[in-house]
């Protein structure tokens, strides 16, 4: 036992032994001039490592390059969504802007002859409760008290101040609000005043009128404000009283908690000046 | 071991001699020191005499090569081979010593010469070289078991009785 024991040990020896002496003998020998034979092994061993190595690293600066671009592409991702969300809802209040344009324009139709002289306000401010509304024109547009403005279905207010771009209304449905109104045939004359409510108080049309519910107004130019022919407001309701006229109410033509347009009719007070009419 | 060890040199400056310029080439083909080999080998001089084979290894390299480290293999290798025929070859006499000496030479060779390939070194041998070199080298370990199995100094010590008692 102890004889195959140091066998073993002896072979082991020497086979490290011839190791040794190969590797000695590998420091020696070139190959071509070029570097030892140890050199070249130790570089063969190490090859793999150090491509492994490489690759490692190729492969961890992938990773990050890849995760730096996923950040990029959630961040544009986000921002293009988040653009995306802006452009949807301006494109919601361009559509709206639109359709109060074409209902402007329709409204136009109907005066003709203020088309090409109106300007558009843009609704910034609006109170129902105390009837006022603030709206944006342009810049360079002049634009006096007592302007007329409409809007799509009809009447809207007048302006009673102007500070650069902003102009203020005073709605149909102000309390101070008085608009001369009439039928449509014209046979029929009143003044329609504000309640301070949504709906107006069609006053002066004696027992006699003949004057039905749903009936449309429109504007008469008896009070020198607005021009003739403008949708005011439609009869809702008729009273008979013992006053020396009839107590009738009628709401607003246009919606004027939706209104976001609207056109001012400058030229109209120029009209009134030169004392023509359209 | 001083005496084996001065044997030891001398054989390698006969090797050196051999190969010297104006020698037949073939002298080149005799490795004398393989005797050494033979003479662990057959006389049980132990398993310590491979480490003392590689360290003639190393100085059959340092005197007769040009790279250090192959002939240590390849002499220790031989060593090896060798101490393990001796203990299956029951045989001592010259005729051993010739077949010891040509094996640890073929060994030799073979052995030297995979220890060079391994690092890319072309070596110079041919079959023929080999059989010459292994047939010289087994005629001189021969040649030394002979001489030694006549007892020399037996020899003398009876001739020099009968010369007295004459």
């Amino acid at each position: 036992m102890a004889r195959v024991r140091e066998n073993r040990y002896i072979t082991t020896r020497l086979v490290l032994l011839w190791v040794l002496l190969e590797l000695l003998a590998a420091t020696q020998v070139r190959t071509d001039g070029g570097p030892p034979v140890a050199w070249t092994w130790v570089r063969s061993l190490a090859a793999p490592v150090v491509g492994t190595t490489r690759h490692l690293a190729g492969l961890v600066d992938d990773l990050l390059v890849g995760l730096s671009d996923t950040q990029h592409l959630v961040a544009e991702h986000l921002r293009l969504r988040t653009e995306v969300e802006e452009l949807r809802a301006r494109n919601l209040l361009l559509e709206e802007d639109r359709t109060a344009l074409a209902e402007a324009v329709s409204v136009l139709g109907g005066v003709a002859g203020y088309a090409d002289s109106a300007v558009l306000g843009r609704c910034s401010y609006r109170n129902l409760a105390l009837g006022q509304m603030e709206v944006n024109v342009p810049a360079n547009a002049v634009i006096r008290p007592d302007t007329p403005a409409i809007s799509g279905g009809g009447l809207v207010g007048r302006v009673v101040r102007c500070a650069g771009s902003s102009c203020w209304l005073q709605l149909i449905t102000h309390p101070a609000a008085a608009v001369a109104v009439q039928n449509r045939s014209g046979t029929l004359q009143g003044l329609a005043t504000g309640s301070g409510r949504l709906t107006l108080d069609v006053e002066y049309l004696p027992h006699s009128a003949t004057i039905l519910v749903g009936d449309v107004l429109l504007t008469s130019g008896a009070d020198g404000v607005y021009p003739p022919g403008l949708p005011v407001a439609a009869v809702t309701r008729i009273r008979e009283t013992d006053a020396s006229f009839l107590e009738v109410a009628a709401a607003p033509q246009v919606d004027l908690a939706q209104v976001r347009v609207v056109l001012l009719l400058p030229k109209w007070s120029r009209r009134l000046v030169g004392g023509g009419s359209p | 071991m001083t005496v084996v060890v001065v044997l030891a040199v001398v054989t390698l400056a006969a090797q050196r001699l051999l190969c010297w310029p104006g020698m037949p080439p073939e002298a080149g083909l005799v490795v004398l020191p393989m005797v050494w080999l033979v003479v662990g080998a057959l006389l049980g001089a132990g398993r310590r005499f491979i480490y003392l084979a590689l360290t003639l290894g190393l100085g059959w390299d340092l005197v007769l090569e040009p790279v250090i480290g192959p002939g240590g293999i390849a002499w220790s290798a031989t060593a090896v081979l060798l101490a393990a025929l001796a203990t299956v070859v029951a045989d001592r006499s010259s005729r051993a010593w010739f077949l010891f000496g040509a094996a640890g030479t073929v060994t030799l060779v073979l052995v030297r010469g995979a220890a060079l390939g391994l690092l890319g070194v072309p070596v110079a041998w041919s079959w023929v070289s080999l059989a010459l070199g292994s047939l010289l080298t087994g005629v001189w370990c021969g040649l030394v078991g002979w001489i030694r199995a006549l007892d020399v100094p037996q020899r003398w010590r009876a001739y020099r009785i009968r010369k007295l008692r004459s």
